[in-house]
């Protein structure tokens, strides 16, 4: 992919490749076009040169809300709740596209994220920043989709939180839906990733499994902090 | 005991009328600001709007509404109801859409309005003139007297029925707005969007019905708005322009965005606006014994006249904004 706003591209050529069900996450230092990236797999950023394929089919030109009903949800870093509607109604919201009975799903969402259920009826801005996480993605769990695109899910929460959300998104994905996830706590991340993308510059630097880039001494010790 | 069913006629029960309307008026407005992020200026004439299909519907159909037992005014109002509501869809497609396509910035649409406000207030001088105009000219106006049994009260609680009918209509339409926007799935998307209108777009909310079914709710309870406050006092041309204001500022008061804020801010304004212009020396009047000679009570004491009415508005909206910036619950940030 090569995008950017206009002018200079932000991704100058980058790769992402994911297979169903598995968990990606994309690391790299701060400007390396993580999110961006991210937005150009969604759409919100039309890519200059490149594709992106789903499950096969050239998806490059359908605009973002029909890519969610293909079954791609996306969660952005920011403002990624409707604060004054209540849990129960931003997950309605979610599945806004769906004409069939979902209250499975809400009951699903409600098993991943527990604290979520007494909270049903509250204002999805009065909660905490971590259960304002679980709204977001829980949102776009709605839909069902095949591959749950999350923009810095962990950033700034308390560490505790940062490790319930990760335990998470591994549940979620083990119950087959392909993840890729942008982090900066890149260490967390990198340990429940299948395959974890290192950018750089919007370039590729490393593309490997989870293990073996934090394995690798040179990742380590330009990404991870030594 | 007079001075008291005074103050209840002047106050009380004028305060909720003109609350009410401003109520009806600064809902459309601040739901129209919550989805499309513009002051809308021609809000108010939409409601002189609905008065005058009212009218008009009155003098083609004379004496309708005594089948049912209603003011024929009133029974019209569906009609100017719904009259309101197409129009006020397709001045958004003849005027504030095209703008959006281009992706123009919230100011020029607010200067859009100001346009489409002299341009309705001129069609509406074109077709009924300048002339006031009055529902009941063929028909009476029932009026309802309340006696109080007090010994020394000999004046009544007045009320008509035009009154009667507003305060019931504002209920009911206060009712359904918010079973719609709490109990359906437009509602809460018409909601999610005006939280939140990039996430909405991404989430699949199809933003095009959201905006239309946010004009006919506008167009609807200004039409309302119109056609009760018309029933109850004379309808002139410039009525949109002592809207205008209070129904801005109640909308401001109450929260932008936020419709249970604007029905609050347009009871708070009618209430002030009420309190303000009353005669307080008639309340003084029964304690004129305990007050010393050389103390006269002047024979009219109110907070401002009559014809300075217009500033209330601003006083509530300046100490409501220093207490709360945001509005009473807590609107959007402009």
């Amino acid at each position: 992919m090569v995008s950017g706003y206009g002018g200079e591209p932000i991704l100058q050529g980058v790769d992402i490749a994911l297979e169903a069900g598995r968990i990606g996450v994309i690391v790299g230092p701060n400007g390396a076009g993580k999110s961006t990236a991210l937005k150009s797999l969604f759409g919100l950023i039309s890519l200059d040169q490149g594709r992106v394929l789903f499950d096969g089919t050239d998806i490059t030109l359908v605009a973002p809300d029909k890519r969610v009903g293909l079954g791609i949800g996306y969660v952005p870093q920011e403002m990624n709740i409707f604060p004054s509607l209540t849990v129960q109604e931003n997950l309605e919201m979610g599945a806004i596209i769906r004409d069939d009975d979902f209250s499975h799903v809400i009951d699903q969402t409600f098993e991943i994220f527990p604290p979520l259920k007494d909270k049903r009826y509250s204002e999805a801005g009065q909660l905490s920043g971590g259960q304002r996480q679980m709204v977001a993605i829980g949102r776009a769990l709605m839909v069902e989709p095949r591959l749950l695109l999350l923009d810095e899910p962990t950033v700034g929460l308390s560490p505790a939180f940062v490790q319930d959300i990760i335990e998470r998104i591994t549940s979620i994905a083990r119950s087959g839906v392909g993840i890729l996830v942008v982090e900066q706590n890149a260490r967390r991340a990198l340990e429940i990733a299948d395959t974890g993308f290192v950018l750089a510059g919007g370039k590729n630097l490393y593309t490997d499994t989870g293990e073996n880039l934090l394995n690798d001494p040179e990742v380590a010790r330009s990404f991870l902090g030594g | 005991m007079n001075e008291l069913i005074f103050f209840i006629n002047k106050v009380i029960i004028s305060g909720t009328i003109i609350g009410c309307i401003y109520a009806l008026g600064a809902v459309g407005a601040t739901l129209v600001f919550g989805i499309l992020r513009f002051a809308n200026f021609a809000h108010a004439d939409m409601m002189t709007v609905g008065a005058f299909v009212a009218l008009v519907f009155v003098s083609w159909f004379p004496g309708a509404g005594s089948v049912v037992g209603l003011p024929t005014g009133f029974v019209m109002l569906p009609v100017a109801m719904v009259f309101v509501a197409i129009m006020s869809v397709a001045l958004d497609r003849m005027f504030y859409r095209p703008l959006r396509e281009r992706n123009v910035k919230p100011i020029l649409l607010l200067v859009a309005s100001i346009g489409v406000m002299l341009m309705i207030q001129g069609l509406v001088r074109l077709f009924a003139g300048t002339a006031p105009r009055h529902f009941f000219s063929a028909e009476k106006k029932d009026i309802f007297r309340i006696e109080l049994p007090f010994e020394l009260s000999t004046r009544d609680i007045v009320i008509t029925e035009p009154q009667i009918l507003l305060i019931i209509t504002t209920i009911v339409c206060i009712f359904c707005l918010h079973r719609f926007l709490t109990g359906t799935r437009l509602g809460k998307a018409m909601r999610a969007m005006s939280d939140n209108p990039d996430l909405a777009l991404i989430t699949g909310i199809n933003t095009d019905r959201v905006v239309s079914a946010t004009w006919m709710i506008a167009g609807t309870l200004a039409a309302a708005g119109g056609v009760l406050l018309s029933l109850d006092v004379i309808l002139k041309p410039d009525l949109s322009f002592n809207l205008l204001l209070p129904i801005f500022a109640a909308a401001i008061v109450g929260g932008v965005g936020r419709p249970y804020g604007a029905i609050a801010g347009g009871l708070l304004v009618g209430f002030t606006e009420s309190l303000a212009i009353f005669n307080w020396s008639i309340l003084l009047r029964p304690l004129a014994p305990y007050i010393p000679d050389w103390v006269e009570i002047p024979s009219k004491l109110a907070f401002v006249p009559t014809e300075y009415k217009i500033v209330v508005p601003f006083v509530i909206l300046i100490v409501v904004l220093i207490w709360r910036p945001t509005g009473i619950f807590r609107g959007q940030v402009l």
